[in-house]
Parts: structure tokens; sequence; C-alpha cells
């Protein structure tokens, strides 16, 4: 992930996160506002709820009172026995009260008229021969039966001359329609015996019945509470529900979260475009910096960084660029110093390669200079055998100075596919009677070669002299014998070649010096075969290194890259 | 003042008086009479009341079930009664003034009694049968065996005391006196049936049979008929018979002919009130609760013309949910209906034959003997399909000016007058 990238994310989260935030606690405030406001609403609306329902049961009781003191009622009672002829009046005293429910009862509790439900008449009203004082009973909610169903009703009863008067009003929704609402609530009656209450509601239906008290419960954006509505014994006759509309309550949360929606995504369109400020601000030079680097790393060290600001990107580039040159300077240094310690490596070997056969020269001339005053005959074959070492040495020195002629003038490989497996086969076979020869320790050659190894592109003859140095360097290694094993493989592209002996090893400090030229740890090397090796990797863009330890042998590793096809 | 003078204005005093107490008395013709009619008056025909004062029957009935002459004057059976003959009383025309002869009377009951082929013989109408047909006389008093014609807007031309001068479907009909009576000018001049006539200005009111007398005006004088109007359940076959049974048993019609009509009703066992038939206490008809597993409610179908019949539809549904039965009355048309069936007849046998056919129920069998006829009723009840709930009887006002009322015959106005 890029700085951009982060930058971007950064930005864009923490706006959305403080945008969330704040909409969440202004719509945890404004739920809390709105249910206090509620509670209060609700309150309100019950307190007058209590107070219309005492005013209608004096109201009812009242009518009850003038109907039980009417002359209607006088003539009934003057009556005993045969209340047939009076079967209709309920009704009409029932009309002149404006009481929706009215019964005459007789003393032994039969319905003598019924304004409710006329049919019932000869039905007895048990309830009312319970002992009760009905002169000073207030009005009450009972369940009325009526041919059509059950009803609640305030009731309340009277008496004259034994008879029993019991009227009253519904309580239903025409009632409820009478009461003065606030806007959002509304009102709903359900008996507890009414089965058609709307499935929401049954649960509270039947917690009311456990509990007998105002319930607040919440159903979708409603909050609803319900109250409970007792009749005479306590007993639950019915369950008045108090709904309070949460459209508002919605339709505000639902601004905020617009808003919210609104506020978040312009927060990351600027989130946006500050990512992008800073980008073109901060992470481009940042960028620019680390492309200089990595140039640097790729060895072009004249890049320079540009230095566009003063802030602590612009010094770090100026640190940059001041860096690279201190490490040019140091590596020109560097160079130079090597190159005089190679040039003097070089002398170094020069003067010890050319002082062997020069000693021999100088003897073998003054040798000859004293022969002069030999007889002829002696001189001649002073003479000669002189001129022959004189030819010999020659040759020594002309061979010296070859191979170095050849370092120097190591030719450019004539690249082709090759196949690796190829070339190990020939070389192990060309130094199969060197690896055997009798009357030196045995070196066992072991070849693990890859079965499909991919080709590569390289100059075979230079690629075989690279093998052959290693196999060369492995058998002088192997003084007393061992096992030299070679392997190819296909790692990710690259073919990796590994020659190991199992000779005296190497120091961690020959290692890091193995390859500079002229550096030998044989007694009569020249130092410039592992050169040639690492020159000839090198000029086929590839690698080489070495691990070893003193005593656990030598591995020489060599990765190529893969061009050609899979053998077959 | 002389002894003489004395006397003469005495025997002139007793005299005054003699005759004032005569014409209180005395027939007087003329003067409209206003009935107000809890009948729908939807149709007219010869069955209905009004039709009765308009078509005659060759004979009738008397309040003893007598069969008595009427258009006919005599007759006589043959043949072990396959063969009837019936002379007809002479000189009597239909209201268009055309005669009553033996031919129209053979063509209009032509197809009236079934097997029977019906001609005329001179002045005489020959019924003949291939069996004996012991019941004619009683058959052709029957008010559906009334003599009539149809003039060409379907108005009543008979022979009765009153013609038809005009039919209001629904609200009034309108008759008046049909002065070539062969009984005689009716009193009346006209008649006038209405619905909806003031009660202050009617001669007669028939009030609903469950007027409580606290209700009546007082100076009305109140007659009441003899039960003759059966209410009662009739059910489909798809209700099981328990819950036929249980209905049945469950209504309280004590309570019904008592209290709701104002005991101007009598409970009914059976299908022909025990005035007629002498045998109805035989029939259950006390309250039991014979309790059903809970069915799905039942509609109880009953005419919304008839106030009386909600009324005993509400309470008949009360004492059903005592047994369980869901009862839901209804005034639309459903498949257990309330039925209210007039009984016209007089004749038991009759008048089992006239509930039979208007529940549908098929009667043939032999009625000729009182066991039989009780059997026959017995057996129409058996399955349950009808209830019986009451007979109940008409409730009529009288303003204290008509005269001539006859409580046992209340719809024979050609005798009724008005005092001056």
């Amino acid at each position: 992930m890029n700085f951009r990238t982060k930058v971007l994310l950064s930005i864009t989260s923490t706006v959305a996160i403080a945008v969330w935030i704040v909409a969440w606690f202004a719509s945890a405030a404004i739920s809390q506002s709105f249910e206090g406001r509620d509670r209060q609403r609700v309150g309100a609306l019950v307190n007058l709820l209590r107070t219309e329902l005492a005013h209608r049961g004096e109201d009812v009781a009242r009518r009850v009172e003038a109907i039980a003191n009417s002359q209607a009622l006088a003539r009934i009672a003057a009556e005993p026995g045969d209340y047939s002829a009076f079967l209709d009046d309920a009704q009409a005293l029932a009309q002149d009260q404006s009481l929706d429910l009215l019964e005459i009862v007789a003393p032994d509790a039969s319905i003598i008229s019924s304004a409710q439900w006329p049919a019932r008449f000869g039905y007895k009203e048990t309830w009312l021969a319970a002992p009760a004082d009905w002169k000073t009973q207030s009005a009450f909610l009972k369940q009325e039966e009526l041919a059509e169903g059950s009803v609640l009703a305030l009731v309340a009863v009277r008496t004259l001359s034994n008879l029993y008067v019991a009227g009253g009003q519904r309580i239903d929704a025409a009632f409820l329609k009478t009461l003065a609402l606030p806007e959002g609530l509304s009102l709903s009656l359900y008996q507890a015996s009414d089965q058609s209450a709307p499935r929401e509601f049954v649960s509270l239906v039947q917690q009311e019945r456990m509990r007998s008290r105002e319930i607040t419960s919440q159903i979708g954006d409603d909050t609803v509470t319900a109250i409970p509505l007792s009749g005479r014994d306590a007993n639950l006759l019915g369950v008045l529900f108090v709904r309070s509309s949460g459209l508002e309550l919605t339709a505000v949360r639902s601004y905020i979260r617009r808003t919210a929606l609104v506020v978040g995504t312009a927060g990351v369109v600027i989130g946006i475009l500050l990512s992008l400020w800073a980008s073109a601000r901060v992470s481009r030079p940042v960028r620019e910096l680390a492309g200089s680097v990595r140039q640097v790393a790729e060895g072009k060290w004249d890049t320079r960084a540009t230095v566009s600001s003063s802030d602590e990107i612009g010094r770090l580039a100026a640190d940059f660029n001041h860096m690279t040159e201190q490490l040019v300077d140091s590596r020109e240094r560097l160079v130079q110093t090597e190159r005089v310690a190679a040039w003097r490596e070089l002398a170094r070997r020069l003067a010890h390669e050319l002082k062997n056969p020069l000693f021999p020269l100088q003897i073998t001339v003054e040798n000859l200079q004293r022969s002069k005053a030999l007889p002829p005959k002696e001189f001649e074959e002073v003479f000669e055998e002189s001129t022959g070492t004189l030819l010999a040495e020659l040759n020594t020195l002309k061979a010296i100075v070859g191979r170095f002629s050849d370092f120097a003038r190591m030719p450019a490989p004539h690249k082709e596919d090759v196949d690796l497996n190829q070339i190990v086969e020939r070389v192990i076979k060309l130094y199969d009677a060197q690896l055997c020869a009798p009357g030196r320790p045995q070196i066992r050659p072991d070849l693990q070669l890859a079965p499909h190894l991919p080709h590569v592109s390289a100059d075979p003859e230079q690629l075989q002299r690279v093998l052959s140095n290693l196999v060369l360097n492995a058998i002088d290694a192997m003084a007393n014998g061992g096992k030299i094993s070679i392997s190819t493989r296909d790692i990710s592209g690259r073919v990796v070649l590994e020659v190991t002996d199992t000779g005296e090893g190497l120091t961690k400090e020959e290692c890091e010096r193995l390859f500079t030229p002229y550096y030998t740890t044989k007694q009569y090397g020249t130092g410039l075969g592992l050169a040639i090796v690492q020159s000839v990797v090198s000029d086929h863009g590839g690698a080489i290194s070495v691990q070893s330890e003193p005593g656990r042998g030598s591995t020489f590793r060599i990765e190529l890259s893969s061009t050609g096809p899979e053998r077959i | 003042m002389r002894p003489i003078a004395w006397r003469s204005l005495a025997l002139s005093s007793v005299l005054a008086g003699i005759a004032l107490v005569h014409a209180a008395v005395r027939p007087h013709y003329g003067g409209v009479l206003h009935m107000l009619t809890l009948e729908p008056l939807a149709t007219l025909n010869a069955d209905d009341p009004a039709g009765a004062l308009i078509a005659e029957t060759l004979v009738m009935l008397d309040e003893h079930g007598e069969v008595r002459p009427k258009l006919a004057v005599f007759w006589q059976s043959e043949g072990g009664a396959r063969r009837w003959r019936f002379t007809l009383r002479p000189h009597v025309n239909f209201h268009d003034g055309t005669p009553l002869t033996a031919a129209a009377v053979a063509s209009l009951l032509s197809g009236a009694v079934k097997n029977t082929t019906v001609y005329a013989a001179g002045p005489n109408v020959l019924f003949a049968s291939q069996m004996p047909i012991v019941n004619l006389p009683r058959e052709l008093a029957r008010p559906r065996s009334a003599i009539f014609r149809r003039s060409g807007d379907s108005a009543l031309i008979g022979t009765g005391p009153f013609r038809l001068k005009q039919l209001e479907l629904g609200m009034r009909v309108t008759l008046i006196a049909n002065e070539e009576h062969w009984g005689g000018r009716p009193y009346l001049d006209s008649v006038i049936i209405e619905r909806s006539a003031h009660a202050s200005t009617a001669g007669i009111i028939e009030l609903p049979p469950n007027t409580s007398t606290r209700q009546i005006p007082e100076k009305l004088r109140i007659s009441v008929t003899l039960p003759a109007e059966l209410y009662a359940i009739s059910l489909p076959a798809n209700i099981p018979q328990s819950t036929r049974d249980s209905l049945a048993a469950s209504i309280d019609r004590s309570a019904i002919a008592n209290v709701l009509l104002q005991k101007r009703a009598e409970p009914a066992g059976g299908l022909i009130p025990q005035w007629l038939s002498g045998f109805d206490f035989l029939f259950p008809r006390s309250r039991r609760i014979l309790p059903v597993p809970r069915t799905q409610p039942i509609a109880l179908g009953y005419s919304n013309d008839d106030p009386v019949s909600r009324l005993i539809a509400d309470r008949i549904a009360v004492n059903a949910r005592d047994a369980g039965i869901m009862l839901q009355p209804s005034p639309l048309s459903a498949a257990a209906r309330l039925v209210r069936i007039r009984i016209n007849s007089t004749d038991a046998e009759q008048a089992l034959v006239d509930v039979a056919a208007n529940l549908n129920l098929d009667l043939n069998t032999d009625l000729s003997s009182l066991e039989k006829l009780y059997a026959a009723e017995r057996a129409l009840l058996a399955d349950g399909r009808v209830i019986p709930i009451v007979f109940v009887s008409q409730l009529l006002g009288l303003q204290p000016n008509i005269r001539g009322w006859d409580q046992s015959r209340p719809w024979q106005l050609e005798n009724v007058w008005i005092a001056p």
C-alpha cells in the first residue's frame, strides 16, 4: 500500500468515523428527547382518560339514578309478578337518558326489560343479586354480553323496591373519539377476551393479564403503552393502547442519516482531494527520492534527487544528494585504492612469477661467462646445457606472460541456447580419467541433473571453461580423495549449477577474497582461475557465490537466466 | 196541565227514547272504513284477507268447521263420492256484470282439485274422479278455491260483497260496495285498507301482537282473534338431527307467547293450533337444554316486513345459545328460516294441508279421522326439519263507532257498519 493510498484511507476513514459518531450522538440525543416528550404526553393522556372515565361514571350513575326514581320504574314496581307489559320500557328509558345499556331487573334477578338485548328478557343477572350497596356504589367497568358480542361499558346500578336498574355507556371506539388527543397519539381498545387484537398487541395483552399495570413497549417505530382496564372485582376486562407515532422521530432520524451521508460523502471527496494534494506535496518528492535511491542501487551513482522544498522532504533530498556524492567519492577512492592494490598484487605476482625463471637465467648466464675459460669442448657442453636452460626458462617466462595476456584479453561470449546438463556431462567425461587415475586417491563423481532443465543463453566454450576450472579446483582441494557433486536445477526461471567437493574447505576471509584476480590458496596457482570464472559468469548476466567452512568442503553456486526450451 | 197532556208528553218521551235506542243499534248504510293493516299488500290474491272480500267460494266453513252454502246452494255426491254435483246460486253476477254460470265456474275451477274433472251441466257444476273425494266440499271452501277472474290489469274480478276499485301495491287497496251482491249490499260504501294510514283516522287498526296494553289508546276496543298464524322454523337437511332436536327443545315458547307477544299467542307443539285440532297439547313444547358440540353459526332468515318475526328470531337465538347453537338472525334469505303461515281454514284437516303446502312438505296420506290427522302431523314433525314456535292471534283496535264486528270472522266486513 503506497503512501497516497494510506493518506487517502486515513483521511476518509477519519472523516467517516467522525461523521458517524456525531450522527449517532445526535440521533441518540434526539431519541431521548422524543421519548421524554412521549412519556409526558402519554402520561397526560392517561390522566385525561382517567378523569374522563370518572366523569362518565358520575354521569352514568346520575342517569341511572334518575331512571330509578322515575315514574316509569315506580309503575313497574307497583305491578309485581307479571312484568310482561314492561318488556319495551328499558329501550325508551335508555333513549331518554342517553344510555347505551339499560336493564330493568326483577327482584329474582331475571331481566324484565333490556335495552341492549331485548330478547334476553327473563334471563337472570345473577351478579346483581350478590350483596352490594348499590346506592353508594359508583360506576364501574363491566364486560357486557350483547347479541353481536361483548362490549366494555361503564355501568352503574341503582335499586327501587327490590327492582334493579343497571345502566351504562359503552367504552368503545366512539368513546375514544370524544377524547382530544395530542397530535401523534392514537388510542385503541381491545377487550381481554377479544381474539381479534392485532398480533403485535397480543403479547402486551398477555403481559397485562399477568401484571395488570401499565406496560410500555416498542412496536416498530411506534411506542405503545398498554393501560389495563379492570372491573369491579379487579379482573382485567380490557386493555387500552396508547400509540405514540414514531413517524416524527423516524423523519428526524432519517434527516440525520441523510445529512450524515451527505457530510460523509463530502468528507470522503475532500479526503480524496486532500490525499491528492498531500501526494502532490509530500509523496511525489518522496517517490522521486525513492526512485533516485533505486537508481543509485542500480549503479547510477550520478543520480541526484530534486530538492523542491526546504521542509523535511527537501532536507532529506539534499542529504540524499550529499550522501550519493560522498558515496561516489568513497567509491572512486576505493576503486583507486583497489586498483593500486591490484597493481601492487600484480607487481608482486609478476615479480614472484618472474623471479623464479630469472634466477636460473642469471645463474646460467653467469655460468656461461665463467665457462669462457674452459676448454672448447667443455665450453661447448656448458654452452649447450646453458642455452637449453635459457630457452626453457624463457619459455616459462613466455607462458607466464601468455597467461597474463589471456586474462587481459578475455573474449566477448558468443551466446547460444545451451543445455547446461550436456556441458556438465562433457566436462565430467573429460576429467573422468584424472578422477580415477591409478596411484592417487579416488575422487567419486556424483551428478544430480534436473531432467527437464531449461536452456540457458550462453557461450558453451566459456561455460565449459568455467566448469572445468571449478572441477579442477575441486580436484586440487581433495588431495586425499573424496566426492565431487555436480547438480543442476530450475528455481523460478533461473538455472542453478552447484559444484560441491568434500575437500579441506575455506575460511571466511578466503571466501571473501576468492574471486580477486591473482589471489590463490594453492602453492602453484596464478590466482586467475576463479577471477576468470567470475568474469565469465558476470558476462552471462549470472551470479556466482561460494559456501564453505574449513574441513567441510566447499560449494560453488552459479545462477544463470534460463531462456531456452526445456530439455525433453 | 191536564192529565191528557201529561200522558201525551210522557208517551212522546218514551217513543223518542225508543227511537233513539233503536237508531243506535240499527245498522247504518254508508261511510268509508279505513283499515290500517300490517300486511305488506305486496300482492292481492283470493286467499288474502282483502281478496276474500272480492272473491267467494262455492261453499264455506262456519266457526264450527261445518260446510255451509255460499255460491252453491246445494250439493250432493254420487257413486261413493266419486261424482259431486253443486247447484249454483241463481242470479249471481261477477263485478263486471257477467253472470256466474256453471260453465264459467267449471272453467275457473278446472285443475283446482287434483285428479278431478270439472264440467257444467245446466245450473250445476259437476266434479268427477276415479277415486272417492270425500273432502271435496272442504277443499272447495278454501280461499284458494275462490271463483274469480282477472282483468287486463290483473285486478281481481269476483262476486264478493266488495269489488276492487284501486290497487296500489305495497300501499293501499280501495274496495267499494257491490250493490248487486247476492247477499245484499254491504253497509259500508267503501273500504280502504292501508299500511300507512294515520291511526287516529282509521276505523280498524291492526296492531302488532306484541303491543302492550299500555301502548293501546284507551278509546280503542280491542279484538283478539283466535291464534291462526303459525311461526315455525324451517331447517335445511344438512343441519344434523341432533342439532335440530336440540334447537327445538331449547326454545322457550312460553316466554315468546306470554312476554314477547304479550299473551296474544300460544306455544306451538304442532302445526295447527289447539283450538282447531284439539290435540296440539300432545306435542312436546316445554323447554329443555340438550347441549350439542359448538357448531358453525347458522343464519336464521326472517321476513324484514314483519317486525314480530325479528323479535321471535332474536329470542330463539338467545335460547339456542344456551344449548351451544349459534344462530344469527338475518333479514336476508337463508337456508334456515323463520316462516309465518296464516291458517285461513277453520277445518283442521284443511289447515294441516295448507300448512304442509306452505312448508313444502309432502302430505299424501289419509286425513279422514282425527287419529290419522294426528299421525300425519306427527310424521311431518318427526325429522325436526320444521320446528313450530307459536300460534299468534291478530290484534285489532276498533274505534268506538265500528259496529257489526265479529271477532271470530274478523275480515267479514260486509256486516260491519259505522255508527253515525
